[in-house]
Order: C-alpha cells, then sequence, then structure tokens
C-alpha cells in the first residue's frame, strides 16, 4: 500500500454513491486500494457486491469519482482499457456445465482478449494455480460447487490482471482449499491489487493487508487486519462473541458503529507503530 | 492451489504489454467449442431430417426441375425457419438463464463481439442444415434434372440470407428475455407469421416471403433476385444484430436502408418478374421415326418412361390413313398447334404427384395420356353433345391392346364415359374386326374427329 506514490492507486474511489430506483446502496464511500490484498467485510446487504461491481465495471456509479488503474472508466474505450487488465470473480458464477474446465477457461480468456498463442499456457496456468490441474478435461457439471468456485478464481486470474475483484471466493471451499486459497491470495497480492468480499473474517485476518469495514451503504473503518483484531476488547467491552480476535473486532465495530453511528479510533497493537491509519467515519458521512 | 512463479518473470506475459486483440482472434476454437458442447450436431441433424422428410414428400415436384427443386428447398427452409429461430433463442438466453451475465459484462470484448461469437454457432448450424438439404436434393435431381438447364445458385444466396434472419431474431430476443418459454413462444410466433402473410403468389409482397407451392416449371429467377434476396433477408438480420449490441445502434439504419433496396424490385417485380420465362424451355428434343418421339430439353430423362407407350400407340395404328407419326410434349403453357400427324402429350408425374395418382394407376394415366391425343376425341370436348357418346369406347378398346390395359379402363379413373353400355360395345365391336376392317374404320374416325364433325363416322 503506497497511495502517495507517484503513480496512481489501482483503485481510487471518492465520494461513490450508487442509488437504486429510491434505495441508497453506496452511500459517499471512499477507498483507496493498490497492490496488495484489500479485505471488503459487511453483514448481508452493506453494499459490498455493489461496490465490487462498480469496481468491475459492471454497474456505474450513480455519482462521486471511480478511478481504476489510473483511468475513469466513464467512456466505453476507457472502460474497455480497465477490463483488459482486470479479473472479477461475481458472486454468483455461471458457468456452462458442458464445456470442460479447459474450454470454459479458455473461452473466457478469449472474452478477456488474451493473445490466441497464449491462450493454451494461461489456461493451464490459471487452473494449476487453483489446484484444479487433474480435472482440465472434466466436464463441469460434473464438479463439485468448491470446484466450481475455484474455476470461477482460474477464470478471474487468466488473464494476469492487475485489479483482481473476488465476490466470496472461498464459498462452498472446504477448509483445506480455503488454507490454499488464502495462500494464492497473497500470492497474488504481491503483483496485483486484489480486493476480496467475505464473510469469512478468518480469511481477512490470514490473507489481506487491509480491511474495510462496511454497513448499511457506509463505511465503517479501515485497517488493517491486526487493527480490527485489536479492537475486539476495545469495542465489544469484553462480551465474548466468539470466534478468533478479528471476528471479534469486527462484530465489535459493527455493533458501536449501529448503536453509535460512529466508530472510534481504533487503537493498533503497536500503537503508533501500525502501518495503515486508522480511520472513522460518522453517520453523516 | 499451487503457487508457481510470478508471471511478471516473463516479460511477454504481461497482458498489458500486448496490444488489444483483433476482434476475430481465437475464435476459432471458440466456436469450434460452442459447436462440440452445444448440441448443435443434435439441431443440424433435426433440422436436416425435417427439411429432407418434407422434399420427400414433394420429391415428384422438384427431381426434375432445377427451378423447382430451388423453390421447395426454400420452402423447407422457410418453413423450419421457426425451429432455427427457437435455437437460436435458447442459445441467447444461454448468459442470461445460467447467471453468466455479470462476468460478460467485466470483460474487454465488446457486446457486439460477444453477440457474433454467441450468433456465430447457431448461424453455422442454419447454414449447414440449408447448404446439406440442398447438396442432397441436388443429387438426388441430378439424373433427372440434369438434361436441362443447371442448378441455380441464386435462391440459395437469398435462402442463406433469410436462414440468417431466422438465427439472428431468435438469438437477439434470447438474449433480451432468456425466459425459459421463449424458444416454444419464438416458434409459435415465427410460425404464425408464416401463417398470416396469406397473399396471391403472384403479388409482388409475396416476393418478400418467397414461399409458394407454385411450379416454377419452364421458368427461371432473374439474376439479381439472389442478391436482392439476400439483401431483404440479411439486411434486418445485421440490424436487429446491430441495434441490440453495437455501441452505435443508429447504425443499424444501414442495414436496413440495404434490406429495402433490396425489397423494393422484388416488390415492383411481382413472379412473373422474380421467375422469367425461359424460351428455351420449350425446346424439343425428337428422336426416332414412325414414330418420331418429341420431347422437352428439361424431361429429356424421361424419355424411356414415355418411349414405350408411344411405340405401342402407334403400332395400333400401323397402316391407318391419317394416323400420327409423330408424338410431341406439351409446351410450359400449351401454346400454338401441333398440326396435322403430330399427337400432343402431357408427362404424367410419378405416384403421389396429385389425389389420382396412386401406385395402383399412375401405369394407366401415363397410358392414357399417349393414348387420349391419339385416339380420344378431344376437338369438342366444350360442347358434349358433339362428341359421340361410345367415342371414350376407342379408348377403352386401345387400353385393353396395351400392356397392363386389360382390366375395366373406366373403373380406373382415367376413361371417363358418358355411356358406359356405348362405350363398352364399341370396344368389343372394335376387338372383333377383322385388321383391315379395323384400319379403314379407325381412318374414317380420325378423319370425323379431325374435321370436328360427328357426323361423319358412325360407331363400329
Amino acid at each position: 500500500m503506497n497511495p502517495s506514490s507517484a503513480t496512481p492507486p489501482a483503485v481510487r474511489v471518492e465520494n461513490l454513491t450508487v442509488r437504486r430506483r429510491r434505495a441508497v446502496l453506496l452511500d459517499s464511500l471512499d477507498l483507496t486500494a493498490d497492490r496488495g490484498v484489500h479485505g471488503l467485510l459487511g453483514p448481508n446487504g452493506a453494499g459490498k457486491t455493489t461496490l465490487l461491481r462498480v469496481l468491475a465495471t459492471v454497474a456505474a456509479p450513480s455519482s462521486g469519482t471511480v478511478e481504476l488503474l489510473g483511468r475513469t472508466p466513464s467512456s466505453p474505450s476507457a472502460r474497455t482499457a480497465v477490463r483488459r487488465r482486470l479479473g472479477y470473480l461475481p458472486q454468483q458464477f455461471g458457468h456452462y456445465p458442458r464445456f470442460t474446465v479447459r474450454e470454459l477457461v479458455a473461452h473466457l480468456a478469449w472474452l478477456k482478449e488474451v493473445p490466441a498463442a497464449r491462450v493454451p499456457a494461461a489456461v493451464e496456468r490459471a487452473v494449476d494455480r487453483v489446484g484444479l490441474a487433474d480435472l482440465l478435461d472434466r466436464r463441469m457439471r460434473t464438479l463439485s460447487g468448491g470446484q466450481v468456485r475455484r474455476v470461477g478464481i482460474a477464470q478471474a486470474i487468466v488473464n494476469d490482471p492487475e485489479l483482481l475483484v473476488l465476490d466470496e471466493p472461498t464459498a462452498g471451499l472446504d477448509p483445506e482449499h480455503r488454507a490454499e486459497f488464502r495462500a494464492l491470495l497473497r500470492e497474488l497480492g504481491r503483483e496485483a491489487a486484489v480486493l476480496v468480499a467475505t464473510h469469512h473474517v478468518d480469511d481477512v485476518a490470514a490473507a489481506c493487508d487491509r480491511v474495510t469495514v462496511l454497513e448499511r451503504g457506509r463505511r465503517v473503518v479501515e485497517c488493517t487486519p491486526a487493527e480490527l483484531a485489536a479492537a475486539a476488547g476495545a469495542e465489544t467491552g469484553g462480551d465474548d462473541h466468539g470466534g478468533g480476535p478479528a471476528e471479534r473486532g469486527y462484530t465489535g465495530v459493527l455493533h458501536r458503529f449501529r448503536r453509535d453511528g460512529a466508530v472510534t479510533p481504533v487503537p493498533s497493537p503497536a500503537d503508533a507503530g501500525a502501518t495503515g491509519t486508522t480511520e472513522t467515519e460518522g453517520a453523516s458521512a | 492451489m499451487s503457487a508457481p512463479a510470478s508471471p511478471s518473470a516473463d516479460p511477454s506475459a504481461d497482458p498489458s504489454a500486448s496490444p488489444p486483440a483483433a476482434p476475430s482472434a481465437g475464435l476459432l476454437p471458440v466456436l469450434r467449442t460452442e459447436l462440440r458442447r452445444g448440441r448443435f450436431l443434435w439441431w443440424w441433424a433435426a433440422l436436416v431430417a425435417v427439411q429432407l422428410a418434407g422434399l420427400y414428400v414433394y420429391r415428384w415436384v422438384w427431381q426434375e426441375s432445377w427451378a423447382d427443386l430451388a423453390q421447395y428447398v426454400r420452402n423447407l427452409a422457410f418453413l423450419t425457419g421457426p425451429l432455427l429461430a427457437a435455437l437460436a433463442a435458447r442459445h441467447g438466453g444461454r448468459d442470461r438463464r445460467l447467471g453468466a451475465e455479470q462476468l460478460a459484462a467485466s470483460v474487454p470484448r465488446s457486446r457486439l463481439q460477444r453477440t457474433v461469437a454467441g450468433l456465430l454457432p447457431v448461424l453455422v448450424c442454419g447454414t449447414a442444415a440449408y447448404l446439406t438439404v440442398w447438396l442432397v436434393t441436388l443429387a438426388a435431381a441430378w439424373p433427372s434434372a440434369s438434361a436441362y438447364g443447371r442448378p441455380l445458385v441464386g435462391p440459395v444466396v437469398g435462402d442463406l440470407g433469410a436462414v440468417a434472419l431466422f438465427a439472428s431474431a431468435g438469438y437477439v430476443l434470447g438474449r433480451l428475455s432468456g425466459g425459459a418459454l421463449l424458444a416454444p413462444l419464438t416458434a409459435v410466433c415465427g410460425y404464425a407469421v408464416l401463417l398470416v402473410w396469406d397473399v396471391p403468389h403472384s403479388s409482388g409482397w409475396a416476393q418478400l416471403v418467397p414461399v409458394t407451392f407454385e411450379r416454377h416449371e419452364g421458368r427461371f429467377p432473374a439474376w439479381w433476385t439472389g442478391p436482392a434476396q439476400l439483401a431483404w433477408f440479411g439486411g434486418p438480420a445485421v440490424a436487429l444484430v446491430l441495434a441490440a449490441a453495437a455501441r452505435r445502434r443508429w447504425a443499424a439504419v444501414v442495414p436496413l436502408v440495404v434490406a429495402v433496396a433490396g425489397a423494393v424490385p422484388l416488390q415492383a417485380a411481382a413472379a412473373d418478374g422474380v421467375w422469367r420465362p425461359d424460351p428455351d424451355a420449350d425446346r424439343l428434343v425428337c428422336r426416332g421415326s414412325a414414330p418420331e418421339l418429341c420431347m422437352r430439353a428439361v424431361h429429356e430423362g424421361r424419355r424411356d418412361e414415355v418411349a414405350g407407350y408411344v411405340r405401342r400407340a402407334a403400332e395400333l395404328l400401323e397402316d391407318v390413313p391419317g394416323a400420327p407419326v409423330r408424338f410431341e410434349e406439351a409446351s410450359v403453357s400449351w401454346a400454338g398447334s401441333a398440326g396435322p400427324g403430330t399427337a400432343v402429350f402431357q408427362l404424367v408425374d410419378g405416384p403421389g404427384a396429385s389425389w389420382e395418382s396412386s401406385e395402383r394407376n399412375v401405369e394407366g394415366l401415363r397410358r392414357d395420356a399417349v393414348l387420349r391425343p391419339l385416339l380420344g376425341w378431344g376437338c369438342s370436348e366444350d360442347v358434349p353433345e358433339d362428341v359421340p357418346i361410345w367415342s371414350e369406347g376407342v379408348l377403352r378398346w386401345a387400353h385393353g391392346r396395351l400392356p397392363g390395359g386389360g382390366g375395366d379402363a373406366a373403373s380406373m379413373g382415367y376413361v371417363a364415359e358418358a355411356d358406359p353400355a356405348a362405350a363398352a360395345e364399341a370396344a368389343a365391336v372394335l376387338e372383333r374386326m377383322g385388321g383391315a376392317e379395323r384400319r379403314e374404320w379407325l381412318g374414317g374416325y380420325l378423319a370425323a374427329r379431325d374435321a370436328c364433325d360427328p357426323s361423319a363416322v358412325d360407331a363400329p
């Protein structure tokens, strides 16, 4: 994370608002993300998927500024340029059941304009990275839900994206593959900006460099996983909500936000020694 | 999940360093996968089977005429068009049905490129089915039809435009809607349009949906009709795709203008302008002598079918004064007169050609087609009182003399006797006559008939 460097951050969102009919899905949201893994946490309906849809150039903002990979994707040509460097796994990964894994990922590689000569190798490498090399020529309809999810991740990385947007990538994965996926996330984060929305706080704690908690379309807090874990004691007042420290911290900041409409600064483990600054956002933000 | 070497280790693997891919780059593998996995082989087989089954029923129409073959292949292509549209609608609604739209919306390939790529396998399937049917019928018709003219390519060009229209209309509907019932609804609506479009086949409007079961014997399509039909059908096909998927949707106006440019001359020309009379169609090819058999070049392949009846019929009238020595096939329009000494006959189509031409009596009809112009009292058929009531007895006798004609010709339906008793008596008397007596009587009969004077001849 180095937002102040000369090159623009991979994701810069300012004052982003998304409305659908009368509902406000995202409300004046600010977010900056660069190379590394950035987790998005929040309860159902918090706006995680809407935010990721905007970052994947699938949904348009109602107002605010969105800058992806140094471009504002408001024009078709700018969107196309961003999409060439983008990987996206939507919450619902629709696939073609009669295709084999190889055929499906190759099809998506074509859609992502991967040069034809590179497609076979890119497909094999992407599928290998998600641990499905043995199933390359299996039909999609014969795969388990977790395996389908991993194919979804494979298609997202087949074009070696600089911005990777993953919506619930670990849904349906068994614990063993979730652990492997975290390792993959960390590896991907060394080369790209990875934004991951998930309900698994453990995944965020294990794989993410930073985390943003959303609630009702607004940002509750942005911090490091360690800071979120440290917030457990401060925010819960000693109540034991179960789960690990990060999960308790997440629950605590949500409760505090709902109660007070704002979250006070979260003390980091090293207090002033944390890499990022802890931010707060009031109800009026 | 493994952690192989970083992709950035290979500079050539950096996608941002690569120029944008061409729209068609790598499309062939995508098409191959779609064709292999999308049940298109089954759809191709189903379309071919339905079209060939329909064409088999009407084989007697198209087997000896390239023009009729072109028309009937077109008819079946149109009649199976709604099925192709239904297939296209199902395929077009796939992303919506399977929830793949979100992902598709995030890729750099434009909506137009994705639409064309999705439409392509349907188009290939429909085109392959059409061309397969065309080639099969071409091979089936070759022995008979090759005597005259050559296969017509112009209608194929127009028909492929119609195939494209059915495919693109269904596909675009599928992309826009994608409901489970869309495919059957598309087929039903397609057939409703074809049914509603009920205009006289000779009118100009009929040329805009050129399905007709009228025959085009002795005609050929004007050279410009193929490109005009391609424009008329292909234009809306392209316009639909552009309107549904192009960034600049107004571009759809261009193919629509092309479509109108194709439709205007078709509508103005009407059937007579689209299917022009072929002056060469009535050209006769004559062979043999006493009798000489002249057949239209278009029917040269059927000479053997007629020659046996002609030879035996001529033998019946051997040495009869005034007996025809030349048998001539009727022209397309039945225009003109054959002149004295010539019997003009019409070919009888094969079994199934009409209600009366079953396997059972098609031989009798063919025999009658040769004997009637030879011996029938045809000069005053529109004035029944001028036709001797016994005259059909001459035909009955002649039928009985030819192989297979020993049965009761009247009961077979091809001799319509006004007075069966008189006809039977005349046939019996003719049969009992000696050779010289019969030749004399037949000579008088032919002279009276040619003069159209029933008073000049008595019953045999």
